[in-house]
Formats: structure tokens, sequence, C-alpha cells
């Protein structure tokens, strides 16, 4: 019997055939997934083209908080309890982190310029503005009406960081916090200092910073204070304890970074990084660690601007360092800096389900959820009513931080939001490098700045 | 009847464009097989080049629609922009001095893999396998090689020679050549390409080099150096074009913000910024196509110089 044979050209024309048809069959968009064990699992079967017999909306959420930290095991926990409440909702989490030097997640603007964002998403507050005025969120505020979400429910930063971009409702303020100085009481008894009287006036302070500087020969092992590590690193701070004010409510269309106060706070920076040499410093801050090993836990800063947050680390990682806070000392004609940030949840544009995502982010960043992720974390809730919890107050150390909120500041929610941000932080980078004086850079960064507005007026 | 007989065979052939039946035939099936990858790449690398061109003119945030504005972001970027003059300047200082530094020690660690010693086949492999370790473990790893207090490469200078290191990372004025020395981890690509090419130098070459007395430098510097010369001039030109696009390493290094004081703000680094946190899609794509301007005109000189070092033994 003759074995079938195949000329070369026909097996080649077969098995192209065959391959442009599976090809073809696999990128056929795929069938509705069959719903788990049922005992009419057959029925199920055969309905899988119309929705299950329980028609469950699904909502998706982006997160930024990765799931083995303290506010991904919690944020975990009000999620659950959202499922349970919401068995009509399929509610699926997925980690996504923030790119690294900035607040954003640009998955989250590709995703929402390709049409298929999540239905809700973590957001930074203090961008809002400038993701609002390109047109990447849903307006929340006929939603917010209905739902009965009122601006006089918040702390007024919070409200006008989600409504910076025309008066419109963005976002949901979430948490906020703030910060002041925390100080080391060992490091400055050590030092001949009495911890229990740390100065409010920022010359006095400056003193006691230089002598608590300990160094090996020259590498440095203690910094007594270093303006622009820790929350320091925020470019508005020292600005705003000089006095100086970037942007106006009532003329939206400007800021002014280089006002003769942001100058002065510049030359006191600059000054710093002249004392102690900013090489010495580079180098001694490349080797921080995170989490348990920051350095103001392991001794390494005898003081630092820091966050209210660092109260519930400092109580998991370093229970018997002895500390203090005050409030930031400022110069004459200046006055107590503390920023409040914090974050927001949003519903993109072109989500596919609003509704639903709506119904999340109300129910996340609503009393009870906010209430039990505050505590939890020990962050600060936005809305006046949770803030008002005597849990708040209860630790004395806690209280400083909630005395500050009344007189809080927050950075200038502008379309340009990101941008500020960036080119504060290379400005001041420049300087404490000696490349640039701090007028010329400030001058700099007002003129890019306001070039960059442009494009929104 | 012989005109038209010519006349019917030249319009046969205008038929099937000058090809026979055959050849026409042939090449349809190419075509076809060949349509999946020419599909592709006009999808997914002709289109996206071309749109990038034509937002290069434009103000378009990704988000919202774009808006034409001719020249102006090009105007913006020679004439406003200073973060652009520093992420050229930084990118091309690295590019200057890791291309020849690369050649040169990618050349010398072949020839000495190329030596004929027991376990050369291990050693070859050691050599490559940094290049397999992935761009963000790698700049990790060496954050910590370099670091100035706690790594290994300081405390080796300092145990060994007594040198006291300098910042690297952390210092403005040694943040790139940190990086150059870093980049120098994975020349283990070219390396393995020059053994190819050392291997293809007639050994009686260097016969007759020896016969005539000359010493190891000269047989290198005039037998070596020639034959493996159309494999430097690849070699340069890849890796001038990859040294000015390079963006992982540098942005790891720097936490995305080119720190210390805008010393490791890179090109792209710049380009990545403009598109995706400041929303100005269409001054990075002005900034990609003067990108790849500067990578044409050097290319375009390597190329012209090539006839005077370059030397192509086929003929």
């Amino acid at each position: 019997m003759r074995a079938i044979s195949l000329s070369r050209r026909e097996f080649l024309h077969w098995s192209a055939a065959t391959a442009a048809v599976l090809t073809v069959a696999a990128c056929a968009p795929k069938p509705e997934p069959v719903a788990a064990t049922e005992p009419a699992a057959k029925e199920a079967e055969v309905a899988t083209a119309t929705a299950a017999p329980a028609a469950k909306t699904k909502v998706l959420y982006w997160d930024n908080s990765s799931p083995e930290s303290l506010g991904g095991t919690v944020k975990e926990a009000m999620i659950d309890r959202f499922r349970a409440k919401n068995t009509d909702i399929e509610l699926e989490s997925v980690y996504k982190p923030t790119t690294a030097g900035t607040q954003m997640s640009e998955a989250l603007l590709t995703a929402i310029a390709a049409g298929n964002p999540p239905d809700a998403a973590f957001f930074d507050r203090f961008i809002v503005a400038a993701w609002a005025a390109e047109d990447s969120l849903t307006d929340l505020t006929d939603l917010c009406a209905s739902a009965g979400i009122e601006e006089e429910d918040y702390f007024p930063f919070a409200w006008a960081e989600v409504t910076g971009w025309k008066n419109k409702v963005w976002a949901l303020p979430f948490d906020t916090d703030d910060r002041a100085l925390y100080y080391n009481k060992k490091l400055l008894r050590e030092g001949g200092f009495d911890p229990d009287n740390v100065p409010q006036d920022l010359e006095t302070f400056d003193q006691w910073a230089e002598q608590l500087f300990k160094s090996e020969g020259p590498r440095l092992v203690t910094a007594g204070f270093i303006p622009w590590y820790g929350q320091g690193g925020c470019p508005y701070v020292w600005g705003w304890t000089f006095g100086a004010k970037y942007w106006d409510k009532a003329d939206p269309s400007k800021v002014i970074v280089n006002s003769d106060e942001a100058v002065a706070s510049m030359e006191w920076r600059r000054a710093y990084a002249e004392k102690y040499d900013i090489k010495q410093y580079e180098s001694f801050a490349s080797a921080f660690g995170q989490e348990a090993l920051q350095p103001f836990f392991v001794d390494q800063f005898a003081t630092v601007y820091g966050g209210n947050w660092m109260i519930a680390q400092l109580a998991k990682y370093a229970p018997e360092l002895e500390y203090g806070v005050i409030p930031m000392p400022y110069p004459d004609g200046g006055r107590i800096a503390t920023m409040a940030g914090g974050w927001a949840v949003v519903v993109p544009k072109g989500a596919a389900n609003v509704a639903g995502g709506f119904k999340f982010i109300s129910d996340f960043a609503g009393p009870e959820e906010m209430d039990y992720f505050c505590t939890e974390t020990a962050h600060i809730p936005t809305l006046k009513a949770a803030a008002a919890k005597p849990v708040y107050t209860e630790d004395p150390m806690h209280k400083i931080f909630m005395d500050l909120l009344p007189i809080a500041n927050t950075r200038p929610p502008v379309p340009i939001g990101q941008f500020l941000w960036t080119a504060l932080v290379e400005a001041r980078d420049l300087v404490i490098h000696g490349k640039k004086t701090p007028k010329e850079a400030l001058d700099d960064v007002q003129a890019n700045s306001m070039k960059e507005m442009e494009r929104y007026l | 009847m012989a005109v038209s007989s010519v006349g019917s065979s030249v319009l046969s052939r205008a038929k099937t464009f000058g090809m026979s039946k055959l050849e026409l035939k042939e090449l349809l099936w190419g075509l076809l097989f060949a349509s999946p990858w020419i599909v592709g790449l006009l999808a997914f690398t002709g289109w996206p080049i071309l749109s990038s061109l034509y937002y290069s003119f434009t103000q378009y945030s990704v988000l919202s629609a774009s808006k034409w504005v001719g020249l102006d972001n090009y105007a913006t970027m020679f004439v406003h922009d200073d973060v652009f003059r520093r992420a050229l300047y930084n990118s091309t200082y690295f590019a200057i001095i890791f291309v020849p530094v690369g050649i040169v020690s990618a050349i010398t660690v072949a020839m000495l893999l190329n030596q004929k010693i027991r376990g050369q086949p291990i050693y070859r492999t050691i050599y490559f396998l940094p290049v397999l370790v992935p761009d963000v473990a790698l700049s990790i790893l060496w954050m910590w090689l370099m670091n100035p207090q706690l790594g290994l490469v300081n405390s080796l200078l300092w145990e060994l020679f007594k040198i006291q290191g300098p910042g690297w990372i952390a210092d403005p004025d040694w943040s790139k050549s940190a990086v150059v020395l870093m980049s120098l981890w994975t020349i283990g690509r070219s390396v393995v390409i020059y053994l190819a090419s050392l291997q293809d130098v007639p050994q009686d070459l260097y016969d007759a080099a020896a016969v005539d007395g000359t010493n190891w430098w000269q047989s290198i510097r005039n037998v070596t150096l020639p034959m493996i010369s159309p494999v430097i001039f690849f070699t340069f030109i890849t890796s001038m074009i990859g040294s000015l696009q390079l963006f992982t390493v540098p942005y790891i290094m720097s936490a995305g913000d080119g720190r210390p004081a805008q010393s490791l703000m890179f090109y792209s680094m710049s380009l990545y910024r403009n598109a995706f946190i400041y929303f100005k899609m269409g001054y990075a794509c002005s900034m990609a196509w003067v990108l790849f301007v500067i990578v044409l005109i050097g290319t375009l000189l390597v190329f012209r110089s090539s006839s005077r070092w370059v030397y192509y033994a086929g003929g």
C-alpha cells in the first residue's frame, strides 16, 4: 500500500492555512466565564451568554498600598467588609504601585487614555486638580449631591484640593496627615539640651541642631537636623515656615514661587548645606533604610520633620525610643508650617461602572471606614465629625498634630501641580549643591511655571 | 503580427509586473507567509513612529485631543528648557565616555578569553552571565555596591589601597562615572561578538607577522584590530545608539529625578517625565525626534569615517 505523501510545498500550504485558522480562533473574544460550583451548574453553562442568575456587577479598584504593608492589610479588611455588605457587587482590588519619585501611576494614565480604566482608584489628593484639568476624572458633583455628601462635612483644605479645578467635585477626600518636628530625647540630653524645652524659634533651633551633629572622622553618624530629608523634602514647607504664600484662591491662574520669603527659605537651606558639606550629607543619606530602619528610629537623626503616621511606626518598630513632638519652629515673620497631604479616591473618566465605582468609594471614604483606616494607621480623617473623636487626641503626641489641622497648609491645587513640585525639588537640589543661587533657581521655576500654566488659561 | 505578439507579451508581462507567472506566484506566497510580520511592523512600529512625528507638532496630553502648535515644541526645547540642555549634556557625556571605554574593555576581555587555557568555556560563560541580569536588579545591586558608606567598592578601595573612595552615586561629580562602571558589567554581549570575530582572523597572518619579528602589541595593532574592524564598527554604532538612549539604570539610581543635582537626568528620563508626568506627550515626541536626528547624524559621521579605518577582508 502506498503511503500518502505530500510534496513540501503542499505541506507548507496546509500548515500555513492551519496556523491562520488557529490564530483567528485564538484571537476571538472569550465567552463569559462559567459561575462556580452551583447545583444548577448545567443551566448556568447553557445560559453562559446571558449573565449568571444573581446578576453581579463588577467593580475594579486599583490601590497603591503594597499588600504586605500596614496600609495594605487595613484596606483589605475594609474591602472585605464592603464585599460582605454588597453581595451584588463583585469587587476586584488590584495593587498598582505609584511611579518612583511621583505620586501618580502611569498605569492609570495609560488605562484612562486607552478607555479602559478601573472603576475606582486610590489617588493622591494633591494631583486631583492637575488630572481633572486634563479631563481624566469623572465629575462627581451630582453623585455627591444625591448621596448627601457636602462641603461642610470636610476640613476646608481637603475640600479645596478636590474642587480646585473649576469648582467641581473630582474626588472624595480620604485621609490626611500633617507634620511636625520629632526629636529624640536621649540624643538631646546627651548633647546637653533640655528635651522638655525645645525652642520654637528657628535661630535657636538651628544652634541646637548644629551641636547635635556627630561624625566619625569625615563620615556623618548622626545628623542634628537636615531640612530636606524626611518630610522636609516637600519644597513648600520651608517657604511656609518663612511666611511665603504660593497660591491665591482669588486668583487661581497664578502661582508665586519666587517671593522674598520663599527665597529666604532657600537661603536658609543652602546655609545648612554649606555648613556641613553636601557630599557628606548625600553619602550619609544613601545608606538610609526604610520602615524599621528609618534614620530617626536608629539614632541617625536627632530631630526630623516627620508626619503624624510616624507615631504608629515608632510604636511598632522602635517602642523604646524616647521622643517628643513640637510644631516646627519658625523665624520672625514666619509661621508654623504643617503640610496637610493625604489621599482621596476617584472614579476615572471612562470607567465602565461609574455607579458601582461611586458606591464603592463613598463607602470606602465614608465615615465608618475612614475612621477605621485612620485609627489603625494613625492617619487623620478629613471628615470633621470623624476627626472630632477623642481617640485622635488621646495620645498626647497625636493631639499636637490634631491641634495643627486648622492652620494646616496644602500644596496649591493647580493644573501644573506635578510640574511645580518636581521643578521646586530640582531647584532645591541645585541650590544645595551650589549649582545655582536661591534667587536664580526660584526665578527660573517661576518663569517656567507661568509658561506651563498658559496651556490651561 | 510580430508587433501584436510583442504587444501581447508586453501586456502579459505588465500584468505580472515584469516577472514570469511562476515568479509572481512564488512572490505572493512568500508575502503571505511574511504577512504577519509585515503587518506587525507596520502597525506596531511604523504607525507609532509616524504618529509621534505628527504629535511632535502638537500639544498633546494623551487624555485630551491634540492641538496643532507647529514648531513651538522644538522652539521651546532649544530656547527655554534648561532641563533639556542638562539632559542632553548628561547623555552625551555618558556616551562619549562609555562607548570607547566599553569597546576597549570588550576587546581586551575577548582577547583574553580567546587564549587556549583550561576551562575556557567556563570563563566565557561567566563573562556573559551579567548580560542576563535584568536592568532593575542590576541597578539596585550596584547602588548598594557603590554606596559610599556601606558599599563593597569603597570598602575594598580602603582596605586594599587605602584610598578614600568618592561619593559615587551620591556625588554629582562622580555619579555618571558610577553609571559607566556599572554599565561595563554588561559588555558580555559585545565580548561574545568580538570572540567570534577574533576566531575569524586567519592564523597565517599572525605567522607572517611573527616571521617579520613583531611583538604582541604590534601584531594586535597591525593584524588583529584591522581584521576585526568591521565588528568594531558595528559595536561602535550600536553602543553609541544604546548609550544615548539609556534609561533604566539612571532612572532607578536617581529615584526618577536625576538626583544628585540633576547629574543623572538623562535624555530619555526627561522625555519620560514630560510624556507621563507633565502631560506633555507632544513635547516628548519632539524630544524623541531630536534624539533620533542626533543619533542619525552620529551614525552617518561614523559611516563616513569608516572608509578610513574599517578593513573588509572580503574585499
